[in-house]
């Protein structure tokens, strides 16, 4: 069963556990509305989302052997949405994973 | 002759100084409160070295060798230098899609290349097998000069570590088609036997093994001052004073009440190294269990290694 309509753009969850971080949230709003540096470069809502977690966790103490996997699904023309331009779905399906914590 | 001693002085006292008032692990997490009745069990067996040093970060010139095997790795030429001066140099390819920085001034190597756009009819070929990436990572690391030491523990446990950190499935029709876009080797940085806590150094490899991303930072480390490293007994004080931070719980999960856990257990405590930007500082990095009453829940936590009062 896969959570796909014709109107569906992208659904941000996890492969694995996830874990709590405010700074996540924080990171992924900043990126998307602005960017990750000190200039206006604003992240796509993927990339936001994988880098914000990444940045968010980087340096937290989580017990050895944890491994956090984010994943994005959606239409395959949306996987590059930004808040700023977003692509009509296209009708096609697919499902990005990426690690982005393991220690 | 005395003013060099006097420099060396007062860098020790800005050293120290620093550390004491504001170490950086307790930007790590949450501040546990005080619970001079908390049930600590130690149950990690691990020695600790007798005494940890504080280190100061310094920039890398990296030598002629390392620097023209990366250039090398990732194909550039002399023609596709940028810039070059006393902070580092870059190389940027004509189209503008990919960047080699090597910078002197913080010691990294950064190599950028655009990722690929993959589809059900346009997938990745010959990503090299997670059981290639041992001989490619031997390769890769002698051309970059890191030794096994450089990057084990104070038992000889690598911390190299062969991934395949992202993948797509396709959906076409009844069909699933998986594509792997590329593998990493990662590793972490040790000192004396100690991990740098932060962001892994990592190696990514693509089709027909070409290297797609590096990653790594390795400035030099000039050793300023020893430390006697604390006992379990004043660790066990340091969880019940609040001089710790915890870590994320799992989502699931919730949060944590502190000042009513029935239990805190620690299965392992590993010393490690953080890094400011400027000097890099001891601390001990623990792998809890926390009883909260109506269930255990796993968290890290860091916490002193040194008696860090005694820094101020």
């Amino acid at each position: 069963m896969k959570p796909y309509n014709s109107n569906l753009h992208l659904i941000l969850g996890g492969d694995t556990v996830t874990w709590t971080s405010p700074k996540k949230w924080y990171n992924f709003a900043r990126y998307m509305n602005y960017g990750r540096h000190d200039f206006y470069s604003p992240y796509t809502i993927r990339n936001a989302y994988y880098q914000g977690n990444t940045d968010a966790f980087m340096d937290a103490p989580l017990p050895s052997g944890t491994t956090i996997t984010l994943a994005v699904a959606g239409d395959s023309a949306c996987l590059d949405d930004s808040l700023q331009t977003n692509t009509p779905p296209s009708g096609s399906w697919q499902y990005d994973s990426l690690l982005i914590f393991s220690n | 002759m005395i003013k060099s001693a006097l420099f060396v002085l007062l860098q020790v006292f800005c050293l120290t100084a620093s550390f004491g008032q504001n170490p950086p692990w307790k930007a790590n997490g949450a501040a546990i409160s005080v619970r001079p009745d908390l049930d600590v069990q130690w149950l990690s067996t691990n020695a600790f070295p007798r005494e940890v040093w504080f280190y100061e970060i310094q920039p890398n010139a990296f030598s002629s060798d390392i620097i023209s095997n990366v250039i090398e790795e990732c194909s550039f030429t002399e023609k596709d230098k940028i810039k070059d001066d006393a902070s580092g140099t870059t190389f940027r390819n004509a189209e503008g899609s990919r960047t080699l920085s090597i910078s002197f001034s913080s010691g990294e190597i950064n190599y950028e290349t655009p990722r690929t756009h993959y589809g059900p009819t346009n997938l990745a070929i010959d990503v090299p097998q997670t059981n290639q990436l041992p001989a490619l990572a031997t390769n890769l690391l002698q051309k970059l000069h890191i030794r096994s030491s450089d990057i084990s523990t104070y038992a000889g446990q690598s911390s190299i570590r062969y991934l395949e950190p992202a993948l797509t499935m396709f959906y076409a029709g009844d069909n699933t088609i998986t594509n792997i876009p590329y593998r990493s080797i990662y590793f972490r940085r040790f000192v004396d036997g100690m991990p740098i806590i932060g962001r892994s150094s990592v190696i990514d490899v693509g089709e027909h093994g070409k290297v797609e991303k590096i990653a790594i930072t390795w400035p030099v480390l000039k050793r300023i001052k020893p430390w006697a490293t604390v006992t379990q007994s004043d660790l066990v004080n340091y969880l019940r004073k609040g001089d710790a931070i915890r870590g994320p719980v799992p989502s699931d999960v919730g949060d944590i009440d502190w000042p009513s856990i029935k239990r805190l257990t620690i299965k392992m405590a590993i010393p490690s190294y953080q890094s400011d930007g400027k000097h890099l500082f001891p601390f001990l990095r623990l792998d809890a269990i926390v009883d909260t009453g109506s269930g255990s829940v796993p968290v890290g936590m860091d916490c002193p290694i040194i008696d860090e009062a005694s820094t101020k």
